[in-house]
């Protein structure tokens, strides 16, 4: 166990250096962030020569790439070009409203996609199934920027029941979280439903029901415990897959959330920033499918990751 | 029944007590009449559409849809008609959806299958892979891709191909896990059964079911991803009709002109709805006895 | 209730409900009193002055501080925190008087020593990181007189020099608050002498002012601002819709109906400085021949494209400047709209039906979008394939715009806020500018060359005229129109005066 987590933070390790060589390269290919602060004025090339020493991007690249490294060992992701702030400040000042949609988003879509999927498997075929699929095919062929403006124009528009975006109480939360957790929900429910589908004709399953165990019991303890094996990697897998989708969403709805923060950072190359976003994202992506793995042992003792 | 003929076939499963099919072979139909549809509309889009898609009159811009008259669906915002770019919509969506599935597909299963029942090197190789690349967000991949490349088509289906070969990596490689570890694998094993065949004909059978939901899935949600893209300002050439396309450049209208963005709204659904109930279809046969 | 089944329920309640009208529109707005919330696009994500050129940063930092010279919707220049000023023979001197009694949000006095320190940190290593400095290069330093007098030394004579301290970059600081706290803070945390302070700020979310009742040019009558910012449009417009914005930048052409035809809402249309054309690139064939650019020019029908996708919001334009700028040749025709000419001219410059031709724009125009593909369709009756190459915005102006890497067409949309021809004539047509990295004329410079190096008004118009000419009969760009950009204001908003330069101001803003 000890030799497996310690395995897997090597490899972590590596893959946080190879993302932030990989981002701080590629955000150079896409434009000069001196020219970009020029918007609307036409530099001069010595405008341009003193705006890129301040910044600090006339040095190599090596030289830039290792300060940015020696500065984040010590938690010093670097100064924005745009405002001058610390990025991680500006990372978790971010981050809240960022984890409380894709939570909240989360939640909503768990809430609905497991009974929904648990009940269509156990009564496969039936119209209930069949209505559930259907709902589950309506629900993830919106595009989520329409969704959400339907969602604006009938909630808040014309019912005025909620704000039409921004961050500003509970009240706010919840039209971009029904909005995350139905398409989410959507793709969930599919897939426990194919997961227990699948585990149920397993013939331990069928040992279990030989044993006089009741139906529903077959199916919470045995069938959807190793269900949850594709279904953890699924949220595992939306974890980082999480901010693409976040990102229109905290666009539609003025969200000031990580989204927002690195979409910004990448238009008007602040390269600090999208470093800093990037590595801390595959940071957590990182614990989070270390904390997968090794819930698959918990889940099925039967599955041992070999080291 | 020898050992090695009891091998040598699929997976026996045990049958769950269930009704009768409601409609399946329906869905089934309806799902496949769906797909071709749209396949018909990408193929045959000159001789079925129509108008030019891109004949624009500024004189019948935004036409409400009146059946029977020139612009059975309407006009958009420069007066093309909807209908002949729907029909013309289908070729970009579909190449988008499928091209990137494709390629993604096959390269997440392969490394998922190896990193599933090796394990080791590979596991660990492929895994970090994988994180590397579900770590990365997509939408800043996709705009720091297009900003170095330019826009176009085949930027986005490569974006899209490249972000996505890891979730069929993980997948596969979590089912393989589950299955290897049964006394069936393992007993094949034992009596020295090749690993080649053990998992073309084993393994992989049972990942197919989870990997023909997630693709369909892809299919659909890489045609929606097209429209994200469109939405964010990195899409293809507007002038050539693409649903997600039209919907993203229809969402001022919402409120003044709806059929700009249902009717593009329900094609990318009826497509999408098709492309799953194959899926199920699919999935049904190749996961069989679960049937 | 699971997420889907809300969803379906909200759905039947809105159509039950939407059927019957909408719900009392004021109750959010009225529920604010006297302060107001606006919403605009884009945070510039930096308050201090010296930090950005963004039109963003104008609509807000109007506020929070004032200029020596301060510029009023009418676009003209009346005293600001300076009240008089005189200038030497030579330009090289000018002397300002400065207003007395006025106090900075902490509490500073606003004298002569806060104006040194302003421009010395302009021109020092502070404004060295921002791209504001350039813009102020003439200037050498300036020197304290009296508590109320400065007298500021020019490197070499400016002639718009006023205009300029009406801009970003020259206004006041406060010495004490900058060097206790340094640049970081205050860029977050701003503080200036102007009629609103600030009191607090959340990035990309809001930014809340509350009204400075000592302000020098008369106490506010709204008691609170609150900027809220929203990327999305149809956003911003649905906030003004349910009553929870007041005031709305940005509001697309697409949406206007929507704006006029709400009883709450008003749409305030006003005519910018900027004007958008379309470019040739000379050095991309066929862009290179005269007859190929006239042919695309006569193809295209702008006023027809000005009456329908913007709806009546431009003016025509036949140079690329607005009725307003100097320079302006008034008697100079609108190119004419004659596909049958374009059709001939085609033929003349060998141009086979069918051919390819690209044009490049920034992707984040969404009126533009819709004219270039009506542009696409003209182009094709006479004969021409046209694609369309949108690119993000920030990459077309810093790189592919300068670079030359656009196709043999590309739009261009510029603001001369001098409203003087020669800025924007001397960098969209000398050889070499940073917009014009390819195209050069010999007339062209010729007539620059004459506007340049007089103070003659008149012989500067003369030359403006002959230059306005050669370009025309160049076909080298397509003036198209004036852009008319569209404000919301909810009608409780009174006295709010649309700014064609995207300078909001709230002096005279009361609310019902």
């Amino acid at each position: 166990m000890i030799r497996f987590v310690a395995a897997r933070a090597g490899g972590a390790a590596a893959v946080l250096a190879a993302i932030s060589l990989f981002v701080a390269f590629g955000i150079r290919l896409t434009g000069d962030p001196a020219v970009v602060l020029f918007q609307g004025a036409a530099p001069s090339a010595e405008d341009i020569k003193r705006i890129q020493h301040a910044l600090g991007t006339d040095r190599p690249f090596l030289a830039q790439y290792a300060g940015f490294v020696a500065a984040a060992l010590h938690g010093d992701l670097g100064t924005s070009f745009r405002s001058g702030q610390p990025v991680a400040g500006l990372i978790l000042e971010r981050a809240g409203p960022t984890l409380a949609l894709g939570l909240g988003g989360m939640l909503v879509a768990l809430a609905a996609a497991f009974p929904l999927g648990a009940y269509a498997a156990t009564h496969r075929n039936a119209l209930a199934d069949f209505l559930i699929r259907v709902g589950s095919l309506l629900g993830l062929s919106f595009p989520n920027f329409w969704l959400a403006i339907m969602l604006i124009l009938i909630v808040a528009v014309r019912l005025r029941w909620l704000p039409p975006s921004g961050y500003s109480g509970p009240a706010s939360l919840v039209l971009p979280c029904v909005t995350l957790g139905v398409i989410l929900a959507s793709t969930l429910v599919r897939l426990v439903r194919a997961s227990l589908l699948d585990t149920l004709g397993q013939p331990y399953m069928r040992t279990a029901r030989a044993k006089g165990l009741r139906e529903g019991r077959v199916v919470v303890r045995h069938g959807l415990r190793n269900a949850l094996l594709p279904v953890v990697t699924f949220v595992g897998l939306q974890f980082g897959a999480l901010l693409g989708g976040v990102v229109v969403l905290e666009n539609v709805f003025a969200w000031p959330g990580l989204g927002q923060l690195a979409l910004q950072a990448v238009t008007y190359r602040d390269y600090p920033v999208v470093q800093g976003v990037v590595v801390v994202l595959a940071l957590g992506v990182v614990l989070v499918n270390l904390l997968v793995d090794l819930s698959y042992g918990l889940l099925n003792p039967r599955v041992r990751v070999s080291s | 029944m020898t050992a090695t003929q009891a091998v040598s076939g699929p997976l026996p499963r045990a049958r769950p007590r269930h009704r009768r099919p409601i409609g399946l072979r329906l869905t089934f139909i309806v799902g496949l009449g769906l797909v071709a549809l749209a396949t018909l509309s990408a193929i045959a889009a000159p001789l079925l559409a129509p108008h030019a898609p891109d004949a624009a009159d500024l004189g019948a811009r935004l036409l409400p849809p009146r059946l029977g008259t020139l612009y059975p669906l309407g006009t958009d915002a420069i007066g093309r008609d909807l209908l002949s770019r729907i029909i013309y919509g289908a070729r970009v969506s579909l190449e988008v959806g499928v091209l990137s599935v494709a390629a993604s597909g096959l390269a997440g299963t392969c490394l998922g299958l190896l990193a599933g029942y090796y394990g080791g090197w590979w596991d660990e190789l492929a895994m970090r892979a994988a994180d590397l690349q579900l770590s990365f967000p997509f939408i800043l991949f996709a705009i720091v891709v297009i900003a170095v490349l330019g826009p176009g088509l085949s930027r986005i289906v490569l974006v899209l191909a490249v972000t996505q070969w890891a979730s069929y990596a993980r997948l596969v490689r979590s089912e393989t896990l589950a299955v290897r570890e049964t006394d069936y694998i393992q007993a094949a094993r034992a009596i020295g059964l090749a690993d080649r065949r053990i998992i073309w004909r084993h393994v992989l059978p049972n990942a197919l079911g989870a990997v023909s939901v997630l693709a369909t899935l892809s299919v659909a949600n890489n045609i929606l991803l097209e429209a994200a893209l469109t939405f964010l300002g990195l899409g293809v050439d507007p002038s050539i009709p693409s649903w997600g396309g039209m919907l993203a450049d229809s969402r001022n209208y919402i409120q003044t002109a709806w059929w700009d963005s249902t009717f593009p709204g329900l094609a990318i659904m009826l497509t999408v709805m098709g492309f799953n109930l194959v899926g199920d279809w699919l999935r049904d046969r190749l996961t069989p006895d679960v049937a | 209730m699971t997420g889907r089944t809300a969803l379906v329920f909200i759905l039947c309640a809105a159509m039950a409900v939407g059927a019957g009208g909408a719900v009392n529109a004021q109750s959010p707005a009225g529920s604010r009193g006297r302060s107001l919330v606006i919403v605009q696009g884009q945070d510039p994500q930096n308050w201090d002055p010296i930090a950005t050129f963004l039109l963003s940063w104008g609509m807000v930092g109007c506020q929070i501080f004032d200029g020596l010279v301060d510029r009023g919707t009418d676009l003209k220049l009346r005293p600001g925190l300076a009240t008089s000023w005189s200038t030497s023979d030579d330009g090289l001197n000018w002397v300002f008087k400065l207003r007395q009694g006025v106090t900075f949000h902490d509490g500073e006095p606003f004298n002569a020593a806060a104006v040194k320190f302003t421009f010395d940190r302009l021109l020092g290593p502070e404004g060295a990181k921002g791209p504001q400095q350039g813009n102020y290069k003439s200037i050498d330093h300036v020197q304290v007189v009296a508590p109320y007098t400065v007298r500021m030394v020019m490197k070499v004579k400016d002639p718009v020099i006023i205009t300029k301290l009406a801009g970003y970059g020259a206004m006041i600081v406060p010495p004490k608050y900058v060097q206790d706290h340094g640049s970081a803070y205050f860029g977050a945390n701003p503080v200036g002498t102007g009629p609103f302070k600030f009191v607090e700020y959340r990035q990309d979310d809001h930014l809340t002012l509350a009204a400075n009742r000592s302000y020098w040019g008369g106490a506010p009558r709204v008691s609170a601002v609150t900027y809220r910012f929203v990327p999305e449009a149809a956003t911003r417009v649905a906030e003004l819709q349910a009553g929870r914005a007041d005031i709305a930048q940005g509001v697309p052409v697409s949406q206007a109906s929507v704006v006029k035809g709400d009883a709450n809402l008003a749409l305030l249309p006003v005519g910018s400085p900027t004007v958008l054309e379309i470019r040739f690139d000379p050095s991309k064939p066929p862009a290179g021949d005269v007859r190929f650019r006239r042919a695309v020019i006569a193809a295209i029908d702008v006023q027809k494209i000005i009456d329908t996708i913007l709806q009546g919001y431009g003016h025509r334009v036949s140079t690329f400047q607005s009725p307003l700028s100097f320079g302006n040749d008034a008697s100079l025709k609108p190119y004419p709209f004659d596909p049958a000419r374009a059709k001939s001219l085609l033929a003349e410059a060998g141009v086979k039906a069918g051919t390819e031709v690209s044009l490049s724009f920034p992707s984040n125009n969404a009126d533009f979008r819709e004219a270039a593909q009506a542009m696409g369709s003209y182009l094709g009756a006479v004969g021409l394939k046209l694609t369309l190459t949108p690119v993000e915005q920030v990459t077309y102006f810093s790189d592919t715009l300068p670079h030359a890497k656009t196709g043999p067409i590309y739009e261009f949309g510029w603001g001369g806020w001098t409203l003087d021809f020669d800025n924007t004539a001397y960098l969209l047509y000398h050889k070499g500018e940073y917009w014009n990295p390819v195209f050069s004329d010999a007339d062209v410079e010729k007539y620059l060359d004459a506007e340049r190096t007089t103070n003659d008004q008149r012989a500067r118009l003369k030359a403006f005229q002959s230059l306005d000419r050669r370009l025309y009969d160049l076909a080298i760009d397509f003036p198209l129109w004036q852009s008319v950009n569209l404000w919301g204001a909810n009608k409780r908003v009174e006295g709010f005066v649309a700014p064609p330069d995207d300078r909001v101001r709230l002096l005279q803003v009361s609310t019902r």
